[in-house]
């Protein structure tokens, strides 16, 4: 009789013959190159798995301790300044990060994809992997996809991603990946998360700052976690020690090797280690970052460090500015801007058609702003320096096609061909943390365009479809602007609207009828509420548009029956957007014996999320909610109110709740407003936030009771 | 973002974005079509301003032409072939005007698209402007790829409401592959399926066809789609032409049976082999019950495909003195779909049920037992008589003399089921009968139809009321069809009442090497522990999907758990799938002063359907998908002294043609038991049928609105019925 384990032989040897149709696998290939001698799985590490899977449930794998390794160097190339594009922001410096991680999967049979986002700026190095990392020589290179990475809103940018599998046959299975990235201009290295999508036990993020390099690391959201600082020299680093069994194996002259352990062709060999200081960043059991319900920007919540690289020494001496400083930054936008290109001639007959017999200034304005709001379709394409750097005017008038930069400057362009003293202005939408206090290649993410006219400053966002002149999105108001002065600049900030602005009212009245709520409905929006609304109609087909509506306010509710729908004979974006309608309702009213319990809330408050223990991320609602809903019911000679829902009322610097029943003169009405001042929620304010949650559900939870005479 | 073309015609490998165009990619721009464009005969008569017919002007967009053109020609060893197409369409509103906004097409097409505006200007695209996407696999170590695909992207310059967007795109090759001397084209449209209307209305719609021999066309028009005409022109050439003038556009429809019933056309364009065969037929026609033979035998001697690793072992079965013919198909089936889907790893294989049939039929041989091969066609492609290519038949196998059909082979199926889409259809039956099992007799006959008891599902609940929310516990069962839909919820493994056995061993082969410094002892321990976590793993999976599906827009679901799942419904015996759950369903109490209100109806698992007034009107049948029953049965248990009213309000009955509802209520010593039930007749109905179909579905939508409600005891005897554990 066949053993068992003769069974197995044969069964792997079915296996690698199987293997040659399919797909090599990693760790196929791994038990290709090294044998059966590897034992991929430690028991040592299954009893630790088992606790780590407590206490990450949802996990596949998690990073048991890992390093991020932040080095600096010169290039032999020379600094070429002013060639291109390109070579604007060029510089001898480049940093190069290095990742080590201790993979344990705490699943069985897990296939864990690790992700490397990069762009033309970024070199990915080698990526090596191993099973048994004791063993020098055991690495293999895995098998890489790597792919055009498509952001959200980009025709076309230069972001990929490369992906590689790896296969942890069983709970315990620990498996190090490393391999560097090399930022091959300095600039582009703004900031480093030490949070990433699975969760890591333990991490030192460790910054090796050359004595020639004069930089500052700015710490942003450390206060809400636990990350510890440390200037010494660290006593020991996963990159070094695995750079140094490498070397081993490559039977290199250990002592040729600093502490560090350089490689040997490494341009920094020749630099006395002692030269360096070190910052390091220890954390401990960051969870994985996961997609939170109406979560605001990472750089809000998540700990990082902000890099902010102000000069280097050549080596012989010489001090090189690099983008530490906003004239730095300014100067190089402004390099970019210089080289645009435009040709107004092209754009200026329209612009002069849009304003002809307009007289007032505003109304000139108003006519060029909304044009390319209206004709313009948002295409953007971000490629390296294209990312900066707008297309020319004619370009864009020619397409009709554009990013935020290429409106920008076409609503400039027009609007200097008319007279108005128009700039590019750059800034960073709420979405970023960031203000020019800490220039970098990272403040900005958005450009717009500022008309200046006789001392006031029209900030015009060509990308914002259907909102109207002297109105702000809320992702860019109150946001730092930086608008082009000729080689100066200023600043200035877009200024931050109040939640009032965004009211949407809804009000109805009804009657009742048998067992339904028989009435009218209002529903009115403005501000944002307004655009959003506007926005959803301009994206249904005209032949559905009616089919639209009717969908848009029995809400998808089955027991709300809409009909006779009037609204404004034309949607416009300077007015109220207002709809009128009859609306019968069921399930709002219940007859037992001698009462009748009602429910009030046509439309209940939305926004309602809760936020949990373990959420990092603060809420972001997009913009100021504002919404009243004042619902009324005409009640019954014969009924007498028997109890109404306790209201509730919660008021504070983030929000305001507001629910109330008011029974007076036979009208029962129910009053609900909500506000959020700010347009989300920050963490500070969970616990008055999770309450009011509560309190809103037990509200909603209660009828209000009539008893009925006779 | 458009992927243009006609929209059915083309599957394009998409990549994701992209880099930017060098010059050297532009050659596809512009040379290859230079020379062919004065081979598009005929499109000149369709250039004509066409007039709009009123009912259609306040359309999105209107599709003004739709121009294709296959041709296929060249010696046999150098075949060339190719489509043209071109279309048309008025953009008439901002969706319209952001729909055309792009194209991504493949690199080796020629594409242009002009933009006519309104004065008659014409705007063609930048050609600069096209970036390319890729995807690219490779080795670093051997510094090589494995597979490299790319896509290009196209802005539209200058587009705007009223103009009209013309695009072009022409694909052809030019090969001596040998794949393409076996007379199966291996380029896209050697098979095309099309359904004539759109999302916007087409004015016109025009396919020619251009063949030379040895090429040859089979063709059918279906549900009253206009017919082929043969077209003159060049004699060298077999020439047809498809015209079809002022379809509306679809609007989306509650179970649509829009693939029944929409006029559609279908063909392929196929190469004679050199040498004739029986199932050498190069008329226009679809195939005869000849060509259906031959593929029968054909299929019946295909060892070549067939899984002769596999089907050996059970070769010699029939020697075994215990051999059940019932119990030994049985265990072929469960072992061939372990081994074909989850050891050759491949659920989503398409020739999968062919592969397994030809297997069987090899097997069967073997033991000397009399059989059938059985072709059908799903219902969507027409019926077995408008067959134009040979992958549209659907394989099956049926015993002589036994109740045994092998009619369906995927990762969830057993023994004795036949594929959805057949049933009720006519197929052709071929028996292989005598010794030798080879001479075949075709007749047809029809595979039978199924009844509302045949599929579906069963819910059984233990209700309590937990503080504010209902714990729920269930028993869930489904049976035939319906289970399909359930299990595809769920990792596919998780299901085999054996797995654990059959795989779990295996499982443990697979990562041995991982333990080769253990000793035997420790290394079947080791085993067994592994296949048990893998095990518990699966299950965990299982849970979280089913959970997540249980949302609904009326209650929230909150600590799913899946208990046990008690059959995983891939066993011939009892093909169904049961488990037990429990959830707490939230948001389905309420409370007036110290009553409470059940809102109960909402665990019945009927309608939740919103119908708008345009859903009055159909434009399509109905399509069920099956017949089937779907039974609820809630056991609500009231403690602590609480009264229950309002049960009496759920009675209901009600039937028609199309099915029933049917809700009874009874009290019990515990609470109240609600019992359910709503069939569906037929799985498919014309649309006059839709009003009977809304009767019963606004019923169980207004029983699913209904509540009970629970009194308290008086004052003194009151204590808090939502005081449970839970």
């Amino acid at each position: 009789m066949m053993s068992r384990v003769s069974k197995y032989i044969l069964f792997i040897s079915f296996c690698s013959l199987t293997a040659c149709s399919a797909p090599t696998t990693n760790h196929q290939k791994y038990f290709r190159q090294y044998g059966t001698k590897s034992a991929f799985i430690d028991n040592r590490n299954l009893g630790s798995a088992l606790e780590l899977r407590l206490k990450y449930p949802d996990q596949d794998v998690v990073d048991l301790e890992s390093e991020i390794l932040i080095e600096f160097f010169l290039s032999n190339e020379e600094e070429k300044m002013g060639l291109t594009d390109d070579s604007l922001m060029s510089t001898r410096l480049k940093a190069r990060v290095t990742y080590y991680h201790s993979f344990v999967a705490l699943r069985e049979h897990v296939n864990f994809q690790y992700p490397i986002f990069y762009n033309k700026q970024m070199k990915v190095g080698p990526i090596s992997l191993s099973y048994m990392a004791d063993e020098a020589r055991q690495w293999i290179t895995p098998t890489v996809t790597d792919r055009s990475y498509e952001v959200d809103g980009f025709f076309y940018s230069d972001a990929r991603l490369k992906t590689f599998s790896t296969h942890f046959p069983a709970l315990g299975t620990k498996v190090i990946v490393t391999y560097d990235v090399v930022y091959e201009n300095v600039n582009y290295l703004a900031n480093l998360f030490l949070h990433e999508s699975f969760p890591i036990e333990k991490r030192n993020v460790i910054l090796r700052i050359p004595s020639w390099l004069n930089m500052d690391v700015v710490e942003k959201n450390f206060e809400k976690f636990t990350i510890k600082k440390d200037t010494q020299t660290p006593e020991f680093s996963l990159v070094a020690n695995h750079r140094r069994l490498v070397d081993l194996v490559r039977k290199k002259d250990r002592s040729s090797y600093d502490w560090y352990g350089n490689y040997p062709k490494s341009k920094e060999k020749k630099i006395n280690p002692d030269d360096h200081s070190y910052i390091t960043y220890q954390g401990a059991m960051l969870q994985g970052e996961i997609a939170e319900q109406a979560a605001s920007g990472r750089t809000h919540n998540y700990p990082h460090v902000l890099f902010k690289v102000n000069s280097y020494k050549d080596p012989s001496g010489q001090t090189h500015q690099v983008l530490g400083s906003l004239e730095n930054l300014y100067s190089w936008y402004r390099q970019l801007v210089l080289r645009i290109d435009n040709d107004p001639r092209v754009v200026k007959e329209k612009a002069q058609s849009l304003v002809a017999g307009l007289t007032e200034d505003e109304d000139r304005i108003r006519a060029i702003f909304y044009w390319v709001q209206d004709n313009v379709r948002y295409i953007a394409f971000e490629d390296g320096i294209a990312g900066f750097k707008p297309e020319p005017c004619q370009m864009v008038y020619t397409n009709l096609y554009g990013d935020c930069k290429g409106m920008a400057n076409l609503l400039a362009e027009m609007l200097k061909a008319v007279g108005y003293d128009a700039r590019l202005t750059w800034i960073g939408t709420r979405h970023i943390a960031y203000d020019y206090a800490e220039p970098s290649m990272a403040v900005d993410n958005h450009m717009i365009c500022t008309v200046i006219l006789n001392g006031k400053r029209y900030f015009l966002d060509g990308t914002e479809d259907l909102i109207e002149l002297n109105d702000y999105a809320h992702r860019i108001q109150g946001r730092q602007v930086l608008i082009e002065n000729g080689n100066s600049f200023l600043i200035d900030s877009i200024p931050d609207l109040p939640a009032s602005r965004n009211i949407s009212r809804f009000k109805g009245s009804f009657k009742i009828k048998g067992d339904q709520l028989v009435g009218k409905m209002e529903e009115d929006y403005q501000g944002e509420s307004r655009t959003g609304t506007l926005r959803y109609f301009m994206d249904q087909r005209s032949e559905r548009k009616s089919h639209a509506l009717e969908r848009f306010l029995n809400r998808g509710k089955p027991n709300h029956q809409v009909e006779n729908i009037e609204q404004a004979p034309e949607f416009n974006r300077e007015s109220q957007t207002h709809f009128n309608y009859d609306l019968t309702l069921n399930e709002h009213l219940v007859f037992h014996d001698s009462s009748a319990w009602l429910k009030l809330a046509v439309l209940e408050l939305p926004y309602q999320i809760e936020m949990e223990p373990g959420r990092i991320s603060d809420i972001d609602f997009g913009f100021k909610v504002n919404e009243i809903h004042e619902y009324s019911v005409e009640v019954p000679h014969n009924w007498t109110l028997g109890s109404l829902p306790g209201p509730v009322e919660v008021e504070n610097e983030a929000f305001k709740l507001k629910l109330a029943y008011v029974y007076a003169n036979g009208i029962l009405t129910l009053h609900s407003e909500i506000i959020v001042y700010q347009g989300g929620i920050s963490n500070n304010f969970k616990r008055e936030w999770n309450h009011a949650q509560m309190d809103m559900l037990s509200f909603y939870q209660h009828y209000v009771v009539f008893k009925q005479k006779g | 973002m458009r992927l243009a073309f006609i929209s059915v015609f083309l599957l394009f490998g998409l990549s994701s974005s992209a880099q930017n165009l060098d010059s050297t990619n532009l050659k596809w721009l512009g040379q290859l079509f230079n020379y062919r464009v004065s081979e598009i005969n005929g499109l000149g008569e369709f250039k004509d301003t066409v007039e709009i017919p009123e009912k259609w002007k306040k359309n999105s967009a209107i599709i003004l032409l739709e121009y294709a053109r296959f041709f296929a020609e060249g010696s046999s060893n150098i075949p060339r072939y190719g489509v043209y197409t071109q279309t048309r369409v008025l953009l008439n509103d901002q969706y319209a005007v952001n729909d055309f906004s792009s194209f991504t097409i493949e690199p080796d097409e020629w594409f242009q698209v002009r933009v006519i505006k309104k004065d008659g200007n014409v705007i063609l695209f930048d050609r600069r402007r096209a970036v390319t996407g890729d995807v690219r696999i490779y080795d670093a170590k051997k510094k090589i790829d494995i597979s490299f695909t790319t896509e290009i992207r196209i802005p539209v310059p200058n587009l705007e409401v009223g103009d009209v967007i013309e695009y072009e795109r022409f694909w052809e090759n030019i090969s001596d592959d040998p794949k393409d001397r076996e007379g199966r084209l291996p380029f896209h449209s050697r098979y095309i399926r099309t359904y004539l209307h759109e999302t916007f209305p087409v004015l016109k719609r025009v396919i020619d066809i251009d063949l030379r021999s040895p090429y040859y066309l089979k063709w059918q028009s279906l549900n009253s789609a206009p017919a082929l005409q043969v077209r003159a022109g060049n004699p060298m050439y077999y020439s047809y032409r498809f015209v079809d003038e002022d379809r509306g556009n679809i609007k989306g429809e509650y179970w649509s049976a829009g693939n029944l019933e929409l006029p559609q056309v279908k063909f392929s364009i196929q190469k004679a082999p050199k040498r004739q065969n029986a199932r050498t037929e190069t008329g226009l026609k679809a195939y005869s019950k000849d060509w259906f033979l031959a593929m029968a035998k054909e299929a019946n001697s295909d060892y070549r495909n067939s899984h002769s690793g596999f089907y050996v072992p059970f070769n010699k079965s029939k020697e075994d003195v215990n051999f059940k013919l019932k119990r030994s198909i049985a265990d072929f089936y469960a072992q061939f779909r372990r081994y074909y889907f989850i050891q050759e790893n491949s659920p989503d294989d398409e020739f999968a049920n062919y592969k397994f049939i030809i297997t069987m039929a090899r097997l069967l041989k073997k033991w000397n037992q009399d059989y059938e091969l059985v072709m059908a066609v799903p219902k969507e492609f027409g019926t077995i008589d408008q067959v134009v290519f040979p992958d549209e038949v659907y394989w099956a196998i049926r015993l002589k003399e036994s109740d045994i059909i092998l009619g369906q082979f995927d990762v969830f199926s057993t023994i004795n089921e036949w594929k959805n889409s057949v049933h009720g259809t006519t197929a052709y039956f071929v028996d292989f009968i005598g010794k030798n099992k080879r001479k075949g007799k075709i007749y047809s006959g029809q595979i039978p139809v199924q009844k509302e008891l045949d599929n579906g599902y069963s819910y059984n609940l233990g209700v309590n009321l937990a503080g504010n929310e209902l714990w729920v516990d269930r028993v869930c069962t489904y049976w035939g069809l319906s289970r399909f839909d359930q299990m595809g919820n769920m990792p596919y493994f998780v299901f085999d009442k054996d797995y654990k056995a059959l795989y779990g061993e295996e499982y443990g082969m697979g990562i041995v090497p991982y333990f080769a410094f253990m000793d035997q002892k420790n290394l079947q321990r080791e085993l067994e522990n592994l296949s048990d976590r893998y095990w518990k793993d699966q299950f965990h999976l299982a849970s979280a999907y089913l959970g997540m599906n249980l949302q609904n827009p009326y209650y929230k679901v909150e600590n799913y758990e899946l208990i046990e799942i008690r059959d995983g419904g891939r066993e011939p015996s009892i093909p169904k799938l049961i488990y037990n759950d429990e959830f707490f369903a939230k948001g389905l109490v309420s409370r007036a002063d110290s009553m409470l209100v059940i809102h109960i109806g909402r665990l019945l698992q009927s309608s939740n359907t919103l119908f708008d007034k345009e859903d009055s009107l159909r434009l399509t049948g109905i399509d069920f998908n099956a017949p089937k029953t779907v039974r609820v049965i809630i056991h609500f248990n009231v403690t602590n002294g609480y009264t229950f009213e309002g049960i009496e309000q759920f009675d209901t009955t009600i039937s028609n043609r199309t099915g029933s509802y049917e809700v009874h209520a009874e009290a019990s010593s515990e609470g109240f038991t609600l019992y359910a039930t709503r069939t569906y007749s037929q799985a498919y109905f014309d649309k006059s049928y839709w009003p009977e179909i809304r009767e019963l579905e606004d019923l169980t939508t207004r029983i699913n609105a209904k509540h009970i409600i629970l009194i308290p005891p008086p004052q003194s005897d009151r204590s808090d019925p939502t005081s449970t554990d839970k």
